[in-house]
């Protein structure tokens, strides 16, 4: 062998031996994740777990929104019923703790039945908009809906105001500063109440009316500051993912096949990941997914967005404590595009096993009933559905339902620390 | 739908997406009287770029992320100045867009039309951007745009200035 051809030689067995190493590197690469995932794919789950959640971004609307005195106020008023026309229903009466801060049923009931399906308030502090059709901007402007729903707690600002002055006025003005005085207030009167309850609203001073709905809009905006103490814990899933992170280090915590196929579709081929994004599995925008019936019609997103800029609770209203600027929400919200007919806010689905039924309307009494519906694509009976069908097999359907069970974990109280209790 | 005939009617009279500065517009409309049109501008009321990212399906080896891209009729060449780095999601945050002509001069009042969405999901962008101020070097402020997940996005502008209507588009990776 002349010297030329042994240098030759010598570099190809250089060359091998790096491809070799390279060909060896990868396989371990592929090794050190757990099930096969791919690295891409572990990014997607990663950034599906509580882990990448962080705190609440910050509501410039609500002074009080972190307030721990408020916090404690708004968990006592949370639970309260006096704060209703029949001194039957409190905000627990339809987000009840025990059960994942709803109430299970189809459609809400207080002193009525709502035309919604009741959503959970846990880990709202997260989503810029509030109901399903997110006519509310922020969370204290969504706890004073119901407040005057006529279905709901069917009660007026005046009735509430003088709840306060009653039985919560040192904790108020600990918080908030002095009471207006409610002497002479009529019983109920409210601008969202019945006929005889305007007319009673319409008789007050405007510096009486403005004084009023300055306690009810503080009412809720303690019980914002309870609410977004509400939080997920940890789940099987976060477990699992941090466990494939890192298989070394963190506990084992396995997935079955049926799981791991699950989750393998979640965010592939059955496209659920596309807006169940993001550690709360919500991109919090409006999608029309053919939920719905066709009678009563319902318009969503289309009118929502509507109703949150006519509503006096805004975050640009003078009831807000933001500057204009820190609006850009409700400045730059999407309003009047045809996507936006019967759209509905994405629900988070973290625990989303432990609350049937499913659907803004209810409509979906299982898990399974729901998958199915993607599956199908029917059209929408208003607006456009987005879903395309997905052709799944039964098999492939029980695989996905096995994953979103994995999704399950503890509701958590940040503050204040007391027991999920009514305090009376 | 037909049982509500008031949504359609909105619907129809917002369903474009538009734009526009209106200062910045009012000064090219006051250059253009003073002086003798060079490019006439049909589409100056007609700047609509409504969905039409929907149809620019581009597959994943040939994407071009590039920041800084020639308009499609070779008219104007944008950058996307700010954000520097990958734009956020989630979150709303405002863009800084430069626009010059194709010898390096910087182009000001302009008009743009924004629009954006996921082309393989088939939904738009939440928000609806707005062109705030006027332009300074070719600079245009564009606030209010947001991106609610991960993945691509597609976000197009249309840009009416002197030389007249073109449009660019911007594939955007994120993670």
């Amino acid at each position: 062998m002349s010297g030329a051809t042994r240098r030759i030689a010598g570099y190809g067995a250089c060359l091998g031996a790096a491809a070799l190493a390279t060909v060896v590197a990868t396989a371990i690469a592929r090794q050190a994740i757990p099930d096969g995932w791919s690295p891409e794919e572990l990014a997607t789950l990663q950034s599906l777990t509580l882990g990448s959640l962080g705190a609440p971004p910050p509501d410039p609307s609500n002074t009080y929104a972190s307030d721990t005195a408020a916090a404690a106020l708004g968990q006592r008023l949370f639970f309260d019923t006096r704060f209703s026309i029949n001194g039957k229903v409190a905000c627990a009466t339809c987000h009840l703790p025990a059960r994942q801060f709803q109430d299970g049923r189809p459609l809400g009931a207080g002193v009525g039945t709502t035309g919604r399906r009741t959503m959970t308030v846990v880990a709202s502090a997260y989503s810029p908009w509030l109901f399903w059709d997110g006519r509310a901007d922020s969370p204290w402007a969504q706890a004073l809906g119901p407040l005057e729903s006529a279905v709901e707690h069917g009660g007026t600002r005046s009735l509430y105001a003088r709840v306060i002055a009653r039985a919560y006025a040192k904790d108020y003005e600990r918080v908030f500063g002095a009471l207006p005085d409610t002497v002479g207030l009529p019983s109920s009167a409210g601008p969202n109440g019945t006929s005889s309850e305007r007319a009673a609203w319409d008789g007050l001073p405007e510096s009486t009316k403005d004084s009023v709905t300055r306690v009810f809009v503080n009412l809720g905006k303690a019980l914002e500051a309870f609410e977004r103490g509400i939080r997920y814990g940890q789940s099987r899933f976060d477990r699992y993912v941090a466990w494939v992170s890192d298989s070394a280090g963190a506990k084992r915590e396995p997935f079955s096949a049926a799981e791991r196929n699950g989750a393998r579709l979640f965010i592939g081929r059955a496209q659920c990941a596309r807006c169940h994004s993001g550690p709360l599995l919500t991109d919090n925008q409006f999608h029309n997914v053919g939920i719905g019936a066709s009678e009563p019609a319902d318009s969503g997103r289309f009118v929502g967005i509507r109703l949150a800029d006519s509503s006096e609770f805004n975050c640009s209203r003078k009831y807000s404590d933001a500057p204009g600027a820190d609006c850009a929400e409700l400045k730059f919200a999407k309003r009047g595009t045809a996507d936006l007919v019967g759209a509905f806010r994405t629900p988070a689905l973290r625990n989303v096993a432990l609350r049937p039924p499913y659907g803004h309307h209810g409509e979906f009494k299982t898990l399974a009933a729901v998958l199915e519906h993607y599956n199908r694509a029917p059209a929408a009976s208003l607006g456009h559905s987005e879903l395309e069908p997905l052709r799944l097999s039964k098999t492939e359907l029980n695989e996905l339902e096995a994953f979103l069970k994995t999704l399950s974990g503890p509701v958590r109280l940040l503050a204040p620390s007391a027991p999920l209790q009514p305090a009376r | 739908m037909s049982r509500h005939p008031e949504v359609l009617v909105a619907v129809a009279r917002r369903a474009r997406l538009r734009v526009a500065a209106a200062a910045a517009f009012a000064t090219a409309a006051t250059v253009a009287a003073m002086r003798p049109s060079i490019v006439s501008n049909p589409r100056a009321k007609d700047c609509t770029l409504q969905e039409t990212w929907k149809r620019d399906f581009v597959p994943a080896e040939s994407r071009d992320y590039g920041r800084t891209r020639l308009t499609d009729g070779g008219l104007y060449r944008v950058s996307i100045k700010s954000p520097d780095a990958e734009p956020p999601t989630g979150k709303i945050h405002e863009w800084i867009l430069h626009i010059e002509d194709t010898t390096g001069v910087a182009v000001d009042s302009a008009t743009l039309c924004v629009d954006g969405g996921m082309p393989e999901h088939g939904h738009g962008l939440p928000t609806t951007p707005e062109l705030t101020g006027g332009s300074s070097n070719g600079d245009y402020r564009i606030e209010g745009m947001k991106f609610s997940m991960t993945g691509w996005w597609v976000v197009k502008f249309v840009i009416q200035a002197r030389a007249g209507t073109d449009s660019v588009r911007f594939n955007l990776g994120l993670r």
